[in-house]
């Protein structure tokens, strides 16, 4: 069965569509009450996120826009050092939908949801003119320790740059999908709870901390150059890609530092720190190909540069756009 | 006018302007004048030598034309300006004392050492017999050591060694060939050689000399200082050793030059014609790439047909050679980096990599990187790949002159930027590719020290076009008036600044990449430019290509492309994912490439599929060419199209790859198709030249862009457009590749008004 207009009536449709395919997946004490609003607990300093999903092909190898748009917004919430707490979803839905689609979207949520241990206390789901598209927005609330001071601009000399896993292997696999390509990439999609408590219980000092999404990690050093006025200085040869994703990038003129993951951090720790945490990152979920890539050198502010395998410099701008090319 | 035709006397008014000063160009003009039977005087005003010459008319030809050709040692003429005068008398030629003007900011090249220091180096009775750092006023170091005019002691990096009592003697007395050689030193005084060795061990003087001798003898590596920086050094016949070295810099593709002891040792390994040894033996020593004759491992030159040779240009070089024959001799650095220049860099490279097993060094510092310049000669011109060392910083004299002082940033591969001003253009050395931060900062860093040292402070900044140069990106830090050029214009510019051409001119700009007006990458251009003012009268063919920055290295990728285009089935792995990037639209662009064009033809001949440096596709399929006419084989009868689209001449590669693919299942050799390729672009040059020529009148053709570089395509292109009663030009003072457009650049922002 498809959605129509009349399942985004607010009528019997509507109900009936949210219990079918919502309710069913995403019970919990909160949500049954079916509010206007949800009412929760807390007491301590808030983390509040929010991310809107619309990712084509709507399911890829590796995951789904369901389960994508719960560990976005896990993600950005884990990175400002908060335990994800609630969570909220709004559906944009295109007529012409499979139902059987969206109940395996909100399947996906709820388990990637359980996983990530955020609980998803209100919804909203709307049905416009289209051809068969989703879109998701997600808000998230987690709670923060007051002790807690992750900031791009905490970033000091000396510091080491440590990478959570393989870059560009989402990216990847929305362009395989796209092209319709085969090749056996997965998106690397998930939530990092798991990484981030382990470094916060055992007492590691991250001073800075993003999840490596759109804009890639090269974006990401730059924000946090620019914010803490260093250099940071990367080996190109410690940056780990997987052989598949590096080949089928280097044909297509991509940058693994530029390209989208979805399940991926960048910690920056003092030296003292450093390989405890690359140690408790690797024993964490979604970690064993954590990497030490570099470190934070203060010999010009504002700059991020790889020391490339053939021993060049290269600088690591912000990205432009669309890389035109420019060697001769 | 009433010309005292006293005879048949004539006056002339002769300025000679370039390095003639402090180098004994006076009494050399003396000397002349007498041999010449002309009167009259010489004498310095301001940095230029100003001539009153008298004498009869076979007398003045003689005497001007010797003016032109020779000199002494170390002076380097750049222009002889003469002028008829009313006729004066003089019993003599004499010369006059030199005015106080203020001297003129021409600044000497590093000279190579002289005939006669090398005769005192090598004479046992000699107070520097063997010494490596003999010079005297004619050679030695200049501008890698010149902190700021005047070329003073107190000025150069040889102030910290204060002179021997013997040295200050030669230094002051007028009759010898060191007073005032700013560079004069000996053993008691001078700078000495170290050697640093695997532990970090030092000796010193001869030892240290004989420990780099004995590391190179046993196929080690070692780093040697010279005058533009650091070079590393192995025995060119030792297999070994050159394999270690292409690890030490970085897994380096590219051919390593080799210094040969002399051009009789060159001519065992390489054919030099005699325009080819005076280039060899010139002041600037420059590297030259000639024919190979006979070849070391494959190691040294790889696939190509030439060795990067170069003779000794200093004292110590004279003296390795000799003890251990022919020697690679590459820049010291990782690929891609400039080459090192200082001591405390080559230590911690040789501490980080055991195959570095010594540096032999001194501690008189170098100022400013120099990369050893490369050449090649193209039918009878000399074409610079590289300008740098010995080259640097002698201005290029152009016709136009530019009253403000005007910064041109370049291109960003092989960056070099232009300082220009009057008349003369200020090139500033070769640095490398921009996306290196060192390389980055070496040209900013030499920025401030050219315009310092020259007094010059820009008022207007010129750059590319290109949205994502460094260059680019640079000048929009400063204040002053910014000027962007399109990249085929400055280097057609180029040619027309440096032959003053003047009128109208039919440019063929062929290169790899430069970004177009209309957003498209151009490369294979036809410019109608006429002072300031350009326009595109053709270009090859748009093709769509993806992969960015990829393709300009990728052949296999640009060739599927092509046949994509052509509508050719493909049965290699990536052509489905080019496919798709295509049809995607994902990191394509548009590109009227000729360096494309030829990296497909590469690929699709199955020479090589990558280019693992820039070039080498193009320098591979030449190769066929080259061989394919050495032995007098037959061209591959190729061709390709014109059409007109709303006027503009389209050159069309269509229907290239199809007939390529023929060629090769009806079993032609791929030198015959190579050739076959070379001469469809002369034949296609040609005609645009032609349906120019008739539409609109030109006859004056300019040749510039790094396509050009290839010796089969000019030519015979620069032949059949002499016999079709066109003029020619091509770069000759500057490269003709991307290290030469900062020319063209400063020239036609000299010729815009604000
Ligand atoms: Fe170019
Ligand atoms: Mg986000
Ligand atoms: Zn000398
Ligand atoms: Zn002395």
């Amino acid at each position: 069965m498809k959605i129509t207009m009349a399942h985004g009536s607010g009528g019997k449709a509507t109900s009936e569509l949210i219990q079918e395919v919502f309710a069913k997946e995403f019970e919990n004490e909160i949500l049954n009450r079916m509010e206007d609003s949800a009412l929760v607990k807390g007491s301590q300093k808030l983390a509040m996120t929010t991310d809107s999903f619309v990712v084509t092909p709507i399911v890829f190898p590796g995951g789904d826009i369901g389960h994508l748009s719960i560990c976005g917004t896990v993600n950005d919430l884990l990175m400002s050092g908060a335990r994800p707490q609630y969570l909220t979803c709004g559906f944009i839905i295109e007529e012409g939908t499979e139902i059987d689609t969206l109940k395996q979207i909100a399947k996906s949520m709820a388990k990637t949801a359980k996983a990530a241990g955020i609980m998803i206390v209100a919804g909203d789901t709307k049905v416009i003119e289209g051809n068969g598209g989703i879109y998701i927005n997600t808000a998230g609330v987690g709670f923060v320790d007051e002790t807690i001071d992750i900031s791009s601009s905490n970033c000091e000399n000396g510091d080491i740059v440590i990478l959570s896993g393989n870059l560009g292997d989402h990216h990847a696999t929305i362009l395989s999908s796209r092209l319709s390509i085969e090749n056996t990439i997965k998106s690397d999609c998930a939530p990092l709870n798991d990484m981030v408590e382990n470094l916060l219980e055992n007492k590691i000092r991250i001073k800075a901390m993003r999840d490596v999404t759109r804009g890639g990690l090269g974006t990401v050093l730059n924000e946090f150059a620019t914010a803490s006025s260093c250099t940071i200085e990367l080996q190109e040869e410690k940056i780990p890609v997987s052989d598949q994703v590096k080949s089928f990038c280097k044909i297509l003129g991509l940058d693994p530092f530029y390209m989208a993951n979805e399940g991926k951090m960048v910690a920056v720790v003092s030296k003292e720190d450093s390989e405890k945490a690359l140690e408790l990152i690797r024993n964490s979920k979604y970690g064993e190909n954590a990497a030490i890539i570099g470190s934070v050198t203060q010999e010009e502010a504002g700059m991020v540069f790889v020391n490339t395998l053939i021993g060049g410099k290269r600088k690591i701008d912000i990205l432009y756009g669309e890389g035109l090319p420019r060697i001769c | 006018r009433s010309y005292d035709m006293k005879k048949d006397q004539i006056s002339y008014k002769i300025n000679v302007l370039g390095i003639v000063q402090g180098v004994g160009y006076r009494p050399f003009v003396v000397r002349l004048a007498k041999e010449c039977n002309i009167k009259g005087y010489v004498k310095n005003i301001g940095g230029i030598v100003e001539i009153s010459a008298v004498g009869n008319k076979e007398a003045m030809d003689n005497f001007i034309h010797r003016l032109e050709l020779q000199k002494p040692p170390g002076a380097n003429v750049l222009s002889v300006d003469k002028k008829e005068i009313e006729y004066k008398e003089y019993s003599d030629f004499t010369i006059y004392k030199s005015g106080d003007e203020k001297q003129l900011p021409i600044i000497s090249p590093d000279l190579p050492t002289c005939k006669i220091c090398e005769q005192e180096l090598h004479d046992k009775n000699d107070r520097r017999y063997l010494y490596p750092f003999i010079s005297c006023v004619s050679c030695g170091p200049r501008y890698s050591i010149i902190r700021k005019l005047p070329y003073d002691r107190c000025n150069v990096t040889m102030d910290i060694y204060p002179m021997c009592k013997e040295c200050e003697n030669e230094y002051s007395d007028l009759a010898t060939r060191r007073c005032h050689a700013q560079t004069i030193a000996c053993q008691e005084c001078g700078p000495y050689l170290i050697w640093n060795g695997p532990n970090g061990e030092e000796e010193v003087k001869e030892k240290a000399y004989k420990k780099a001798v004995s590391v190179l003898k046993n196929s080690g590596i070692v780093a040697i200082k010279d005058i533009g920086g650091y070079h590393f050094a192995c025995l060119a016949d030792c297999v070994k050793a050159v394999k270690h070295l292409r690890q030490l810099k970085g897994r380096e593709k590219k051919p390593f030059a080799v210094m040969f002891s002399d051009v009789k040792q060159i001519k065992e390994y390489c054919f030099v014609s005699s325009k080819e040894e005076q280039l060899l033996n010139s002041d600037p020593r420059p590297i030259v790439l000639l024919r190979k004759k006979k070849d070391f491992s494959k190691e040294v030159c790889g696939e190509s047909l030439d060795i990067g040779a170069f003779l000794p240009c200093n004292p110590l070089q004279i003296l390795l050679l000799e003890d251990c024959g022919p020697l690679v001799m590459t820049s010291a650095n990782r690929s891609g980096e400039p080459i090192i220049i200082e001591d405390e860099k080559v230590k911690a490279l040789k501490e980080k990599d055991s195959l570095l097993e010594g540096i032999l060094y001194h501690t008189r510092q170098i100022l400013t990187p120099l990369d050893d310049s490369v050449l090649r000669m193209i039918g009878n011109k000399q074409i610079f790949i590289r300008r740098a060392r010995g080259y640097v910083p002698l201005p290029i004299i152009l016709k136009q002159k530019s009253k403000e002082v005007i910064f041109a940033a370049g291109g960003d591969l092989k960056a070099s930027f232009c300082l220009y001003h009057e008349d003369r253009a200020y090139l500033s050395q070769y640095f490398g590719d921009m996306e290196d931060i060192d390389v980055c900062s070496a040209y900013e860093k030499n920025k401030i020290r050219m315009e310092k040292l020259f007094h010059l402070t820009p008022k207007k900044n010129v750059c590319d076009m290109h949205p994502e140069y460094f260059t680019v990106k640079k000048i929009y830090n400063s204040n002053n008036q910014i000027i962007r050029i399109q990249h085929h214009h400055a280097h057609i510019a180029s040619v027309i600044a440096e032959h003053g051409l003047e009128g109208r001119v039919l440019g063929i700009a062929f290169d790899g990449t430069g970004y177009g007006t209309d957003g498209a990458i151009w490369g294979g251009e036809f410019l109608l430019c006429e002072k300031e003012k350009v326009k595109r009268l053709g270009h090859l063919s748009y093709i769509t290509l993806c992969g960015g920055d990829e393709a300009a290295k990728n052949a296999d990728l640009v060739k599927n492309c092509f046949l994509i285009n052509e509508g050719i089935e493909s049965k290699d792995d990536n052509s489905s994912l080019i496919k798709a990037a295509l049809d995607f639209k994902l990191n394509t662009f548009q590109t009227s490439s000729m360096g494309r064009l030829f990296d497909a033809v590469c690929a699709m001949l199955k020479i090589k599929d990558y280019n693992d440096f820039e070039g080498e596709c193009a320098g591979l399929l030449e190769n066929l060419a080259i061989m394919a006419l050495e032995k007098r084989k037959k061209p591959y009868p190729m061709r390709l199209t014109i059409s007109r689209e709303n006027g503009m001449i389209i050159v069309s590669t269509k229907g290239l790859f199809s007939q390529i693919k023929k060629a090769m299942e009806e079993g032609h050799e791929r030198q015959e198709i190579a050739l076959g390729f070379h001469y469809a672009l002369v034949d296609i040059m040609k005609q645009v030249c032609e349906i120019v020529k008739k539409e609109i009148g030109i006859t004056q053709i300019a040749l510039s862009g790094g396509v050009f570089l290839n010796r089969v395509l000019t030519e015979e292109i620069m032949k059949c457009l002499n016999d079709k009663g066109f003029k020619v030009y091509i770069n000759e003072k500057v490269p003709i590749g991307d290290g030469g457009i900062c020319l063209g650049q400063a020239y036609l922002a000299g010729l815009m008004k604000k």
